[in-house]
């Protein structure tokens, strides 16, 4: 089955949106817009223009990533340009309806910029918001634009072109693409994508399986979420490219159980694609078959790390196992099995369509193309970005998030989640790469960016980073199991004043037996945040243990305040309760 | 990788430990390769049972080209590896991981500085008492602590941070072993053993993180997860986390002795350790043996309680005044010779169990024969038929497909089970058919229902999957099945499955199985019931083998478990005394079920009765002279189990109080009788027997008999009715020693037995309006017997399991006087709720 007659018809109905004859009004509502009240906002704007009796669409679009806008409501009168609204609540919703919807007016002072074709003159294009200006926009490019439940929105903005191009130069022509591109791995460990692919290619072991991790567990990381939510059938075309190439006939997307929106977009994606033939035996009429089922994870951190993944779909308690054997040898099954990120096979549609040297005309020269953050902490801006890879990080914290706000000072960004490491001011100029990240003690991670100002303490950072780490740890080995609970303890005992010399020795050397010994990626990079504050930030340890003094006066406040409570010593506070 | 493996085939290959060549063997690991070479590796999560695990990061090295700190235990050994194992980063890991291991593990007697003078008392001889005056014995686990062994290795001497006890409670409220999570160091072993070995999967890591423990599912009690006690767990933990009840404060061994257990047929072989001629305990042997390491829980907690049981008769009893007084051996013996010699040959019988020596069981059968001079005694040398003895069960792992007819093994032959499993586990394709779910079919690629009374037509469901599946594929098959002898092509496909309750694509799907296997082994088992007695059946089995037998394929078929012709025996002879045809009989174990109103003791009718046995038994108010024997731990001898092979018991420890060999109190008795010189020759002479004409040989001997001895064989099936709807299937539990009921002798046996319960499913307790726990009677046509109701998703509709002994009287009550020739363990029955009774109790 061709896709060629659906092509048409999608057009159509994207056409119908550009150049629509009733109002349309785009609500974002992906997790960070329905968080922000965007579900509130809709059924207002239902009621509202049920009372005018006017004859509406309202569609629900993803987020386009400026999640401290959200909810984002972008009105389209017929003929008239998209204009954008942010943080609208329920109770603006009358004004926009009375003046923009019936009356043809536009709120110019509640109104952002407008999207896309025609414009208005009072507005500027959205797209030239500081925030999203500098950003090259490809994984991303149809998130809180076109409606994620709709196949032909995705199919008329090039969507299923990538696949066409991937049956037609075969298998070995993608993944030689993708090794022309540079495309390194999404998930944080930046390995070359398509080495992994070529060995399972290679293997002569069938059946073969593609998986899709889902499984983003970092605290303050939702690009794969976001992603989902907003454009679905981008991570669906990627699988099946990838799919293709490494010659398998079975993905499975392993998605948290906690992203229940991201569930029922894709559900609803599977069954839009298996309608057009884009799955199942022979997709697009060639004699390439896949399956996609889906899996709910429980909700164990370490069930990223791809050996723990595969125990948990395979019914088993997730615990990693050592490797060699890669997955990519003996896998899901003892079969040969490619993990792949979200945000890489979100990549590859775009990367096939436009070919390897588009891919590689951003980035540095070991890293190409570009890479989403979510920005999140003390940020003007929070948001999903997507940069080009080499970017510097003042481009991407004052640039594009709009620095730290009330005027505070910027001390430091955390990257990579629990896994990463803090990187201070003096090193803002640092590009954003996987070599230079590394290289400052940090990892690239999946992509979470977390800011803190002059009011945050490394000590307490920290001290949060590892307390989740050990929460997560999955027991198996005693460097990870036992090593950052005993961590965890001397940054406890150091933020409550009681800390000497002798722990701060202990703790940099228990650090290095957690990241030497462990056996999978969570307890070998865990100790990662304590290291990296340790090499940038000692005096304030020092701080904390010669002058039992906080400095950002985070740890051991009055003990009234109460949330510090587990700063106090346990039996005193027992007493005083 | 393969590339890499190929020098290695050719026995090449080599690999630098710490600068020395080290030759290595495909498949091993570096951690393998240097343990061959003499170069110590720290580790505690391996063990040479289990595949490796890479937990406890003791065992890392550096190798060149390798990122980090590999674990040796799951790292390949390649040729040409550059391996370091001392290098000044690895002692330094090594020590900072034990030490956190440490920093959880009670280690009081690690670090003791008075450790030195306390090695002193320690080893074989000595008391724990000490220990536990001072209040350093905190652990079970005293000689065979492999953290102790980590710590003088690593030269470890302190841990520096504070130390944390989980303080969990004491686990006891499961039979035979303790549990202290305490004591735990999450190696994991137990977990692995239990889900990868032993297939069961009742342990596992519970919670995560910090709180990660070993455990059940949330926190179930052992029994109530399937648990089989087979102990794999105690044997491999490294700490004292896991303890043996019965040896946890005992002395240290000082001696063990390898034997065979003969507590069933599978002929394990055991380790059985001792101090002070006394039984401590009783493992799996490591090397060797069908078991291969493994044991079951007879074997492996069974021995020692049994042996030591406050149960064994320790001198000899006489009947005076009508009381069963301690006695002499020579004052017993006489008065047995004498009560004998009362009466003529034809009068007298002989019983013997089924478990017994070799020796044993000829000189039991000599005895009668020569001493006697009676017919009345088992004519087969064993109790159980295998039949092929080219099947052994050593070679049953190598087979690519097993078919199990009827055969629950693991509740009957334990590790015949557990060798099943094995082969699945090496590629092997296991087909099912029975009739209620049984512990392989989680294993099984197929699984066909049959009922009792319908295996005939389930193996005929079989053969003609496999005769359509060649037809369809143009080989001569149909020619082939029309010369079959048997009676399969008189059945009509649809007729199979409407009585096989199957549907054809599960018997195709068997069949293609089958098909695609080139050596097979049928085991048919206890529960195809009466029906192994059909022509019928018989017919079918042989028409399947040979339908399953060709240049490319091979087809035994073997039966594990089927007891009829000694059981035939056994009630004749029970019938007898009851027509006062027999007077007087030597018994050899407690072969009378207990009294019960439905059917009195017949050796209440005996004239005279001589007992040998080791343990107390049913017959003390009608035993004339009782015979202390030994237990199989306490003589020598030979045992051939199910498959035929021929297995070697020693002595472990002396018999207990007077007690002698089964072998010697017959030659005594048969010296007193009169009969000289009975005894070593006759027992040769049957040993040469067997060995040049196979088991059966003393049976074909005997010129008596030509009597036929086993009474009609019923060949009615069971059928359920408006009246009696229910199907009863009893699922014997195995576990008997010289007839006595090892629930009775060993207490946690007890606990495992569930004999009080009938199972039924869900639906049909909710029809019946029965509730879980309450107590019914069980009415057949026979007659009603009173047990527990126990509500089971896993049983069929309509069909109510139990699990009584063979000779329990209420099983017995059930399938009627007539019907106890064991030749089916079924009836037809209705539950009646007791008056008056107001549900659970």
């Amino acid at each position: 089955m061709s896709l060629e007659p659906r092509r048409k018809e999608a057009s159509r109905s994207w056409a119908s949106i550009q150049r629509n004859d009733r109002p349309i009004i785009f609500v974002g509502a992906a997790s960070c817009g329905r968080a922000a009240g965007a579900l509130g906002v809709i059924s207002t704007f239902e009621e509202h223009l049920a009372k005018e009796g006017i004859d509406a669409t309202i569609i629900e679009v993803g987020c386009v990533g400026m999640c401290y806008l959200e909810p984002i409501v972008d009105v389209k009168s017929p003929g008239e340009a998209r204009v954008s609204y942010p943080n609208v609540t329920p109770d603006v919703v009358p004004r926009l309806v009375t003046d923009h919807v019936l009356g043809g007016a536009i709120c110019e002072d509640l109104a952002v910029g407008t999207v896309g074709e025609p414009r208005a003159d009072a507005l500027p294009d959205l797209f030239e918001h500081p925030m999203l200006k500098p950003q090259v926009r490809r994984v991303l490019r149809n998130c809180g634009l076109i409606d994620p439940a709709s196949i032909d929105h995705y199919i008329a903005n090039g969507g299923y072109l990538g696949i066409e191009r991937a049956l037609e130069i075969g298998p070995e022509g993608t993944i030689d693409e993708v090794r022309r591109s540079g495309l390194r791995g999404r998930g944080g460990a930046g390995f070359p994508t398509f080495k992994k692919w070529q060995l399972c290619r290679e293997s002569s072991e069938e059946p073969k399986y593609l998986i899709c991790n889902a499984d983003e567990g970092d605290p303050g990381a939702f690009m794969n979420r976001s992603l989902i939510e907003g454009d679905p059938h981008c991570v669906l075309e990627g699988m099946l490219i990838a799919g293709l190439a490494i010659g398998a006939s079975e993905g499975i997307i392993y998605v948290r159980a906690e992203y229940p929106l991201a569930i029922e977009r894709l559900k609803h994606a599977i069954e839009q694609m298996r309608e057009h033939g884009l799955l199942g035996r022979g997709v697009m009429g060639t004699d390439f078959s896949f399956e996609i089922t889906l899996k709910e994870g429980a909700g164990a951190f370490v069930c990223g790390e791809e050996t723990a993944l595969i125990a948990a779909l395979e019914g088993r308690r997730g615990m990693p196992r050592p490797r060699p054997p890669f997955p990519a040898v003996s896998g899901l099954w003892a079969k040969p099995t490619i993990i792949n990120n979200v945000e890489t096979l979100g990549n590859l549609p775009q990367l096939l369509v436009n070919g390897a040297d588009w891919f590689a005309e951003v980035g540095t020269e070991e890293s190409k193309g570009t890479k989403t953050f979510a920005l999140a902490g003390k940020i003007d801006r929070t948001g999903l970005i997507e940069v080009a890879l080499g970017t510097s990080i003042k481009d991407i914290i004052f640039s594009i998030g709009g620095g730290v706000p009330n005027d505070k000072e910027f001390k430091a960004v955390q990257t990579g989640g629990p896994s990463g490491g803090c990187i201070p001011a003096s090193m803002l100029d640092l590009p954003v790469d996987y070599e230079a990240l590394a290289e400052a003690g940090s990892i690239m991670g999946s992509g979470g960016l977390i800011v803190m100002d002059e009011d945050t303490c490394v000590v307490d950072i920290a001290h949060y980073f590892i307390s989740f780490t050990q929460q997560e740890s999955c027991g198996k080995c005693p460097p990870c199991r036992i090593g950052t609970r005993r961590m965890l303890s001397l940054l406890k005992k150091i933020k409550s004043g009681k800390g000497t010399m002798g722990d701060l020795a202990l703790l940099e050397e228990l650090a290095w037996t957690v990241k030497n010994a462990s056996l999978c990626g969570l307890g070998q990079t865990a100790p990662n945040p304590v290291l990296t504050t340790l090499r940038y930030f000692r005096d304030e340890y020092l701080e904390h243990i010669r002058h039992k003094r906080c400095p950002a006066g985070v740890c051991r406040k009055p003990r009234r305040k109460g949330a510090e409570a587990n700063a106090l010593p346990r039996r005193k506070a027992a007493v005083e309760s | 990788m393969s590339n890499h493996n190929a020098p290695a085939s050719r026995g090449r290959a080599a690999l630098s430990i710490d600068g020395k060549q080290v030759r290595f063997e495909p498949g091993m690991t570096v951690l393998q390769a240097a343990e061959a070479a003499g170069v110590y590796i720290p580790t505690l999560c391996t063990h040479p049972a289990l595949p490796a695990f890479g937990a406890c990061r003791l065992c890392v090295v550096a190798i060149e080209g390798m990122r980090g700190f590999p674990a040796s235990c799951s790292t390949a050994a390649r040729d040409g590896m550059v391996v370091k194992t001392d290098t000044e980063e690895i002692v330094r890991l090594r020590r900072a991981v034990l030490e956190l291991i440490l920093s959880e593990h009670p280690t009081g007697c690690l670090f003791c500085d008075r450790k030195q003078e306390c090695e002193d008392f320690r080893g074989p001889g000595h008391l724990t008492k000490a220990g536990r005056v001072t209040g350093c014995m905190l652990c079970p686990n005293k000689e065979e602590c492999e953290l102790r062994e980590l710590v003088e290795k690593i030269g470890l001497d302190s841990v520096r941070f504070e130390p944390l006890y989980r303080d969990l409670p004491l686990e006891r409220l499961d039979p035979f072993f303790d549990r202290d999570y305490n004591l735990c160091v999450l190696c994991g072993r137990c977990v692995r053993v239990c889900q990868e070995i032993r297939g069961v999967s009742t342990l596992d890591f519970v919670n995560r993180g910090p709180e990660t423990r070993v455990g059940t599912a949330f926190g179930r009690l052992h029994l109530d997860m399937g648990c089989q006690f087979c102990g794999a767990c105690v044997d491999v933990c490294p700490t004292g986390a896991l303890a043996d009840r019965t040896s946890k404060w005992e002395p240290p061994a000082e001696k063990t002795v390898e034997t065979t257990c003969i507590l069933c047929t599978v002929g394990c072989s055991i380790e059985v350790s001792a101090s002070r001629d006394r039984v401590r305990s009783s493992t799996p042997a490591h090397i060797g043996g069908v078991n291969g390491g493994q044991v079951c829980v007879l074997g492996r907690f069974g021995v020692a309680e049994l042996v030591n049981s406050r149960d064994r008769v320790t001198t000899p009893l006489v009947r005076k005044l009508g009381h069963l007084l301690r006695g002499s051996w020579d004052e017993a013996l006489t008065l047995a010779a004498d009560g004998l010699l009362r009466f003529n040959s034809s009068e007298t019988a002989l019983l013997y169990p089924g478990l017994l020596t070799d020796e044993e069981a000829s000189a039991s059968r000599g005895f009668a024969r020569l001493v006697l001079k009676t017919d009345n005694y088992p004519h087969r040398s064993r109790p159980e038929k295998w039949g092929s003895f080219n099947a052994g069960l050593e070679g049953l792992s190598e087979r690519d497909c097993v078919l199990l007819i009827g055969a629950d093994v693991t509740q009957t032959h334990p590790i015949l089970g557990h060798n099943v499993k094995q082969a699945v586990d090496r590629g092997a394709k296991l087909v099912i058919v029975d009739t209620i779910p049984t512990f392989l079919d989680k294993f099984a690629s197929a699984r066909v229902t049959a009922i009792p009374g319908d295996f005939s037509w389930a193996v005929a469901g079989l053969i003609w999957a496999l005769v359509e599946r060649d037809a369809s594929t143009e080989r001569s098959g149909h020619r082939r099945f029309k010369d079959l002898p048997g009676w399969a092509f008189k059945l009509l496909f649809e007729e199979i499955v409407s009585h096989t309750k199957g549907d054809k694509e599960t018997l195709k799907q068997a069949a293609d199985l089958l098909h695609a296997a080139s050596s097979i082994l049928v085991l048919v088992g206890r529960e195809v019931g009466a029906e192994n007695t059909h022509k019928h059946f018989n017919g079918l089995l042989s028409d399947l083998s040979v339908l399953l037998s060709s240049r490319t394929q091979r087809c035994e078929v073997c039966f594990a478990g089927t007891t009829k012709d000694f059981d035939a025996h056994w009630l004749k002879v029970m019938q007898s005394i009851e027509a006062k045809r027999v007077k007087a009989l030597v018994m050899v174990g407690d072969l009378v079920p207990k009294l019960s109103p439905e059917w009195p003791n017949p050796l209440q009718d005996l004239d005279f009765l001589v007992v040998i046995d080791s343990h107390n038994g049913s017959y003390t108010p009608y035993a004339d002279v009782v015979l202390p024997s030994a237990t199989f731990v306490e003589k020598e001898g030979t045992f051939t189990a199910v498959d035929g092979a021929s297995h070697e018991l020693r002595r472990a420890v002396s018999p207990k109080g007077q007690s002698r060999p089964e072998c010697e109190i017959l030659s005594l008795l048969a010296k007193a009788m009169g009969t000289e010189n009975f005894g070593l020759e006759d027992l040769k002479s049957v040993g040469s027997e067997r060995s040049t004409n196979g088991l059966d040989a003393v049976e074909r001997d005997s010129s008596l008999s030509e009597q036929p001895l086993a009474p009609e064989l019923s060949r009615e099936e069971v059928k359920c009715s408006a009246e009696w709807p229910l199907l009863l299937i009893n699922r014997h539990n195995s576990y008997l020693l010289h007839g006595h009921r090892l629930s009775r002798l060993v207490e946690g046996i007890r606990s495992l037995c569930m004999s009080d319960l009938v199972r039924l499913s869900p639906r049909t307790a909710d029809i019946l309006g029965v509730e879980d726990g309450e107590e019914v009677d069980l009415v057949s046509e026979k007659g009603r017997a009173r047990l527990l109701v126990g509500v089971d998703d896993q049983i069929p509709e309509g069909i109510l399991v139990s699990r009584l002994t063979a000779k329990d009287p209420r099983l017995l009550a059930l399938l009627g006087k007539e019907q106890a020739s064991f030749l089916t363990n079924n009836a037809a029955v209705r539950i009646e709720k007791i008056e008056g009774n107001d549900g659970v109790l």
